[in-house]
């Protein structure tokens, strides 16, 4: 039976299905794989996620207005739940400024240095730190403190230099004790203190919620100041309305953290383009199966018809071709597999070299055999249905 | 069973048909154990009647049924089932594939129901006297061998009913005689009834058949 149904098979229609759904699976994957290897490779430093969630420092801009009258442009409530009342916001979180004087010190091998300093504070949950360290206890007062990695760099590549100072690392500045004077509201009492983490996202000096709390009973004045920065979750950081929005309501965004968004939304409509292309192709490949399908049920009506009269039920005639069609199927799917490996050869070194791991390729890979079998499942549908129609005279 | 059957070509014609029918526009039911002859001339609706009956087509008005089952809404599944086990056809075209041997030809239809050994058939093709051309492609035999070879085809089964579309149309007498007598050999080993047309050159059984009109 296989022999009559398989005359007027066109090697060459089968081989150019073949190559084209090829061609347009590998484009597809390719473009799925690189936007996950690189998408992901941009959340390998802590907060700055390229897709997905991720924390954007947003602030009002310093003009005349504020430097003559003296205060920091500072968020309102109204300004606070407008941010909130945006589809793509997560949660607002405010920085709460220090209203008392801030002194640290430190002794450096028998130099003394103190400088004048600010605390700021923000909700346990936002700041990236072990929060087992992350406490302050009034009865053993010691001050946690967060430090901006910016300000690290600072000294070790500007200020250490230049005084004659000695450069320090990030485990070695977290050992040196540290003590803190802070005065307001007529007192001025000294702490201990330890510089526990360094942020890469959060420019400021951080101390815990509970101990700002604490110190602005003691020290604070009795009108709390409207929080100058805000740390606004962004559910899909590569939504362009948030930038629309930060633009329209003059807001800055701190760091580089806006570019981030317009690199995340540009290299999402770049890899939507690819597939699409890529998908454009893969259904043409799958129209010009079904065309020859067609034709060739067409060619074979009468043998089709006549095993039919004869007893043999629609499911058996149609076996032969979808036992053909799966292998087809099933080679262009191992080199559609192969060939993304391949390719994805291309970027992983370079992404290595910068020390970023690339994602791995198993969804990838998951999505091939998924597009082929729902590409299969179609050819058995169709086959089906064209060899019924040959049952009637 | 035929209920008020009329091939739906002929509706609207039959005022210029005078002659009563036997088949069309009445109700005729065909028993297992009984051969029936339907004679008539060219055009009459043999071969309609035989594609209605095989589930062919389906062209036509009235009912018609088995064991009380309206054949109409079968699905081709069925139809397979059946075609296998309950009816079995020559139809007038024979439809062999010219491509492959006689042999291959009436294995085609073996193989599926698994009713005769490879002996049984070499056998039948010895009695009706086309052993010698039992490996030649069916293309490149004559009408009245090919007849014959789909004949053996059709006997390639069990079944209710044979159902001969004018079968022996380009046999002489003598193969006429062959073909009538394997017939009714394997109905009576079956309880099994035989339907066959003709158009002038009757098939002969050695049993007596129920002649019908169109």
């Amino acid at each position: 039976m296989n022999r009559l149904l398989r005359k007027n098979i066109s090697a060459w229609q089968i081989g150019g299905y073949a190559v084209a759904m090829l061609v347009g699976l590998v484009i597809v994957l390719v473009a799925f794989q690189f936007y996950r290897d690189v998408a992901g490779a941009f959340g390998a430093d802590g907060q700055e996620e390229l897709v997905g969630a991720r924390n954007l420092v947003i602030s009002k801009p310093v003009g005349i207005k504020s430097t003559l009258t003296g205060k920091t442009p500072g968020f309102s409530p109204e300004d606070i739940a407008d941010i909130e009342s945006q589809p793509w916001a997560g949660k607002v979180a405010p920085f709460q400024a220090a209203d008392f004087r801030v002194w640290a010190g430190v002794d450096f091998g028998g130099r003394n240095l103190s400088t004048s300093l600010f605390f700021e504070s923000l909700p346990d949950d936002v700041v990236d730190v072990d929060l087992s360290k992350w406490t302050f206890d009034p009865s053993q007062p010691e001050i946690p403190i967060l430090v901006s990695k910016d300000y690290l760099t600072l000294y070790n590549m500007g200020f250490a230099p230049s005084g004659g100072m000695p450069v320090v690392s990030q485990d070695m500045l977290g050992s040196i004790p540290l003590t803190v004077r802070l005065s307001g509201n007529g007192r001025s009492e000294v702490f201990p203190a330890r510089i526990v983490s360094f942020s890469s996202w959060l420019n400021t000096v951080a101390v815990p919620q509970r101990f700002m709390d604490w110190a602005h009973g003691r020290f604070g004045g009795d009108d709390v100041p409207q929080p100058s920065r805000l740390v606004v979750e962004v559910t899909d950081g590569a939504d362009p309305t948030v930038n629309d929005f930060m633009a329209n309501r003059g807001y800055e965004v701190a760091g580089p953290q806006a570019d981030l968004g317009r690199a995340a939304y540009f290299l999402r409509v770049v890899t939507s383009v690819i597939a699409g292309v890529g998908g454009v192709i893969a259904l043409l490949a799958l129209g010009i199966l079904l065309l020859s399908l067609f034709l060739l049920v067409q060619k074979n009506r009468r043998t089709i018809s006549t095993l039919l009269l004869l007893g043999y039920s629609c499911r058996a005639v149609s076996a032969g071709y979808i036992r053909l069609l799966a292998v087809v199927n099933s080679c262009v799917l191992v080199l559609a597999c192969a060939a993304v490996l391949l390719v994805r050869g291309l970027w992983t070194t370079p992404l290595s070299v910068v020390g970023l791991e690339p994602s791995s390729v198993f969804p990838t890979i998951a999505a091939a055999v998924a597009v082929m079998l729902v590409v299969t499942a179609v050819n058995i549908v169709v086959v089906r249905r064209l060899v019924g129609g040959c049952f009637r005279a | 069973m035929l209920d008020n059957v009329m091939p739906s070509v002929f509706v609207g014609d039959e005022d210029e048909c005078a002659r009563p029918s036997q088949v069309w526009r009445t109700r005729l039911e065909l028993e297992r154990g009984q051969y029936y002859c339907v004679n008539a001339s060219s055009g009459a609706g043999k071969t309609s009647f035989c594609s209605f009956i095989y589930g062919v087509r389906t062209d036509y008005q009235g009912r018609i049924t088995f064991d009380g089952a309206d054949i109409r809404p079968f699905r081709p599944s069925e139809w397979s089932r059946l075609r296998c086990s309950n009816l079995a056809y020559l139809p007038q075209e024979l439809d062999l594939f010219d491509e492959l041997s006689a042999l291959d030809n009436v294995l085609l239809k073996n193989r599926l129901t698994d009713f005769r050994s490879e002996a049984d058939i070499r056998c039948m093709f010895g009695m009706l006297g086309i052993d010698n051309r039992i490996s030649a492609p069916a293309g490149r035999m004559s009408v009245g061998q090919k007849q014959r070879v789909a004949f053996i085809r059709a006997l390639c089964q069990p079944f209710d009913f044979l159902i001969l579309d004018e079968p022996v149309s380009h046999l002489d007498a003598y193969n006429n005689g062959l073909v009538g007598q394997l017939a009714v050999e394997a109905a009576r080993e079956l309880g099994a009834g035989i339907i066959f047309t003709s158009v002038g050159n009757v098939l002969e059984l050695p049993s007596p058949y129920i002649p019908l009109t169109l």
